[in-house]
């Protein structure tokens, strides 16, 4: 049946996947792991196994494969699968862990998890220190929202997805994310008060 | 909050929706209502700030061939699901097929056709071994003299319906012949049961018991008349010698 959302490629990959093209799901997960590992690692900080939640998505893609009729962007679909897995990490409370793993291992090994957001746009040693810090407390911040805040913030600030998609995602209203973001952006502005007077100076 | 600020404030959230917020945002840096209006005119400061340091943060790195080493794990993961539902398939023991299983399964069927064929042999064994009283003949033939005789005057009768007698005189055909089998069949069927024995010795030995059987009941010609000539001197010759008077 065709849909409004058949010249999104990953959209098109999915339905090549399902008429039995099996080399189509291999260029979904080329072009959307990449994706889908840089949300998780700003939704649940540096962890070890976002790896293996990568895996997780795209293991639901696949017992998704018969069933699945495209309602929007692929990349909506596979976000709201993220962010389930993401939330039901959170539950179960070792995403609350990772918020200390990842100040612990940058106290530790001297920002030894914050060298795995590479900036190729530090222009000095000393810069990339004082930069270091900014970082960690705009990330810190960030980790402080509460979840449906911070996924809808993510992904209007970093995948620029419409508050429509991002409705979506969250599987809620677009007027209820908008009232999200803006309240996820009050939030900010308080917790990084000092930063940002800073930053205006 | 007046008017003009609720209609800034809906701009300013207008324009950070936006991918490019922070252009937006400096647009609405020369809107006349920041002239008069310190509160926006913070806010928007703020939210500019905001913008910067959110944009500051790095992209994550990503680990090298992540897809080409999350396709190899989704594979092992199907790989390991397929052989799980195999193992959980096995665990059932009434879907595994033990070795030598048709063999044993054949030997079972041919246990219940032996035992089904020995139960139809005793039943046509009990079928055939028909007791007939003892002088059946005669009885009947005694109970019908009167019914004969009464039955004379109709002569004529019967005589109209030749089937009718030539049916009664089958009756006694057989009738008779019931009564006279007993007799003979015993031991025709106990000469026969003794020539299949393979063993010479027991054939002899009935033989013998056999021969000694006639004579005690004294029936020295019917016993005389089986043996050979040579046999049947030796024999008189043993009964002038008193040893077979008794």
């Amino acid at each position: 049946m065709p849909s409004d959302f058949d010249d999104d490629p990953g959209v098109r990959w999915m339905r090549a996947w399902q008429a039995g093209d099996e080399t189509a799901f291999d260029a979904l997960v080329e072009a959307y792991s990449g994706q889908v590992y840089a949300l998780l690692t700003r939704f649940l900080g540096p962890r070890a196994n976002r790896e293996d939640l990568v895996q997780e998505v795209f293991l639901r893609v696949v017992r998704a494969r018969e069933r699945y009729e495209p309602s929007a962007r692929f990349s909506t679909f596979l976000f709201r699968i993220a962010y389930n897995i993401s939330v039901n990490e959170t539950q179960r409370g070792i995403a609350r862990e990772a918020g200390n793993v990842e100040l612990g291992d940058e106290s530790q090994s001297g920002g030894g998890a914050l060298a795995q957001f590479e900036d190729e746009r530090a222009p000095s040693p000393g810069a990339a220190l004082e930069r270091d810090d900014v970082v960690r407390e705009v990330r810190a911040a960030i980790a402080r929202l509460p979840e449906a805040q911070r996924m809808a913030l993510l992904l209007a600030k970093y995948e620029e997805l419409p508050y429509g998609e991002i409705a979506q995602v969250l599987g809620s209203s677009e007027k209820a994310i908008k009232s999200l973001i803006h309240r996820a952006r009050e939030n900010l502005r308080e917790s990084l008060g000092a930063l940002l007077e800073e930053e205006q100076a | 909050m007046k008017p003009d600020c609720r209609s800034f404030r809906h701009r300013l959230e207008h324009a950070l929706e936006g991918a490019r917020g922070s252009v937006e945002l400096t647009s609405l840096a020369w809107h006349e209502h920041l002239l008069g209006c310190g509160d926006c005119r913070a806010l928007l400061e703020s939210e500019e700030a905001l913008e910067i340091l959110l944009a500051s943060l790095p992209e994550p790195r990503l680990p090298p061939q992540l897809a080409r080493r999350v396709l190899a794990r989704l594979r092992a993961v199907e790989e390991q699901r397929e052989s799980a539902l195999d193992r959980l398939l096995e665990l059932d023991p009434a879907a595994r097929a033990p070795g030598g299983l048709a063999g044993r399964v054949l030997a079972g069927l041919e246990r219940e056709r032996k035992a089904a064929d020995e139960r139809l042999n005793a039943l046509l064994e009990q079928a055939r071994a028909v007791e007939v009283p003892a002088r059946l003949a005669q009885r009947v033939l005694a109970h019908l003299a009167e019914e004969r005789v009464l039955a004379r005057p109709r002569r004529r009768i019967l005589a109209r319906r030749p089937a009718q007698l030539v049916a009664l005189g089958v009756l006694l055909g057989v009738l008779a012949a019931w009564a006279l089998w007993p007799e003979r069949a015993p031991a025709r069927r106990e000469r026969e049961l003794a020539h299949q024995s393979a063993d010479p010795r027991m054939l002899e030995q009935f033989e013998m018991l056999q021969q000694w059987e006639l004579l005690r009941r004294n029936d020295l010609d019917t016993l005389l008349s089986t043996l050979p000539p040579g046999d049947q001197l030796l024999l008189e010759l043993g009964s002038e010698e008193g040893v077979l008077g008794g």
